[in-house]
């Protein structure tokens, strides 16, 4: 079998790159709005942080939902898995999240499981980073070595069955890395009330820094390396990029924010999501359509372009990166002002808004990076 | 804090600002490009779409060369350049590369 070099897991074609005009234009917004935001937004802390998922009363009759898709899944034919799971799960499951609140929680077939497991108490020390190594290993599978997509799902099954059955549902809140993404980026629903405090409301755990920086960095480093910038000069094989991606990314933040790290890493999630959009926008929807056909068993699909024009991609990539920077300013703004001494309300945000402004002119640079 | 990051954002800057690349302006016939396995160096080209291209590859071993995105598929062998010929049709970019992972070059298609 030949072994093709593949763009995000499947897909053969990448995005145009940005016109550099854009890119500077994009980044000047960015620190423009930013420094504004820190001399008129308000003063004091305004958002409390959303309760929410009073679990039990919701959990009920979810598994009938859960039953559908488990059986659903042995109807797969073995040519659709990739798509599934590259297309619909990873990158869908975010998307459709961040409109209708955290969806893999309630899709999850393995969370089936949890019917029949006990609930033993999850270490709190544990945390988030279950869902970080997990997150960490799919972005490789998915970036460095599709072929190795098989044996992940077993893994991932495994584990999952496995810490779902001994710790119930608190694993899957913590440990389930899909479920960890989805409920983070399902904090910016509109739907399910106000944005803001929905981020606020982001249960501080050990970790929660690892998973921010690996879904910024995976997705940052999904841009480097395909570049023949990189592919010419790649002083490294591309899982040791990755690591170091998601180490930098992590790094320079805990950097900025000090010991307010965890407490200020939910600000970090609007980015987070609006890099997710704007470098998945194109293989959702042209690899999107492929997976349906795919699952129907139609393997000879040619999907339409159409809602990949390069201005329609151009102006989304734009869009979505720009607007999580606006509400990651905001929501840092808002925390920083509830975290700092009040002599210190202005000054001590400048590090994050900072870092911020990095992190999206960089991001804007990748999607034009040669 | 500021005096780390900005010599940072400068690096990031000048590692993404992008190589030369190659231009296409006011070509008439097929855009000619002749690449090596053996001495990879992938660079961008820019296309306008609709236009024709001609991809000559050279290679001492023998290897597979293909176009993702069109889908063009050739044999390189020692001697025996392997040449593609299609017309860029599809906008995005496409990459150009020997089985199994070395990557020629990249086609912008605008």
């Amino acid at each position: 079998m030949t072994v093709v070099r593949l763009a995000h897991g499947v897909g053969t074609r990448h995005d145009l790159p940005l016109p550099l005009d854009l890119v500077l234009q994009g980044a000047a917004v960015a620190l423009l709005a930013s420094f504004l935001a820190l001399g008129l937004l308000w003063t004091e802390s305004r958002f409390t942080g959303m309760v929410r998922e009073s679990g039990d009363v919701r959990e009920r009759g979810r598994w009938v939902g859960r039953a559908v898709v488990a059986v659903g899944l042995v109807f797969v034919p073995a040519a659709a898995w990739p798509h599934l799971v590259f297309v619909l799960v990873w990158v869908g499951v975010p998307v459709l999240s961040m409109v209708f609140g955290p969806v893999w929680r309630v899709l999850n077939p393995l969370r089936l499981v949890t019917v029949v497991g006990r609930e033993r108490e999850y270490p709190g020390w544990l945390g988030y980073w279950p869902a970080a190594g997990g997150l960490l290993v799919f972005t490789w599978v998915e970036l460095v070595e599709p072929h190795a997509l098989p044996w992940f799902l077993v893994g991932y099954a495994v584990v999952n069955l496995v810490g779902g059955g001994w710790y119930g549902r608190a694993w899957f809140e913590n440990a389930d890395g899909f479920e960890v993404f989805s409920s983070l980026v399902g904090r910016l629903s509109p739907v399910r009330g106000n944005p803001f405090r929905g981020l606020v409301g982001v249960p501080v755990r050990p970790g929660l820094v690892a998973v921010v920086a690996v879904l910024l960095g995976s997705t940052a480093f999904d841009s480097i390396a395909a570049t023949p910038t990189w592919a010419r000069v790649a002083p490294v094989p591309d899982w040791v990029g990755l690591v170091v991606t998601c180490v930098l990314v992590a790094g320079v933040y805990l950097l900025a924010c000090r010991r307010f790290g965890a407490e200020l890493a939910h600000s970090l999630v609007p980015i987070v999501a609006g890099y997710v959009v704007a470098h998945y926008y194109s293989l959702l929807v042209v690899e999107g359509q492929r997976a349906v056909a795919l699952l129907f068993g139609v393997d000879d699909f040619t999907p339409s372009d159409v809602l990949a024009a390069p201005l329609v991609v151009s102006t989304v990539q734009i869009g979505a990166v720009l607007a999580g920077h606006l509400v990651a300013v905001v929501a840092a703004h808002d925390r920083a002002l509830a975290l700092l001494p009040r002599q210190r309300h202005l000054t001590g945000q400048v590090p994050l808004l900072v870092l911020m402004v990095c992190y999206t002119s960089g991001g804007l640079a990748l999607l034009f990076a040669g | 804090m500021i005096r780390l990051l900005v010599p940072l954002v400068l690096l990031v800057v000048a590692g993404c600002s992008a190589p030369p690349v190659a231009d296409d302006a006011g070509g008439s016939g097929p855009l000619e490009l002749r690449l090596s396995v053996d001495e990879a160096s992938p660079q961008r080209f820019e296309v306008v779409k609709g236009r024709g291209v001609k991809i000559s590859v050279t290679s001492k071993k023998a290897v597979d060369v293909h176009v993702h995105g069109f889908d063009k598929l050739a044999r390189a062998e020692d001697g025996k350049p392997a040449v593609v010929e299609f017309t860029a049709d599809r906008t995005g970019t496409f990459d150009v590369e020997a089985h199994p992972d070395t990557l020629l070059a990249q086609l912008v298609v605008r």
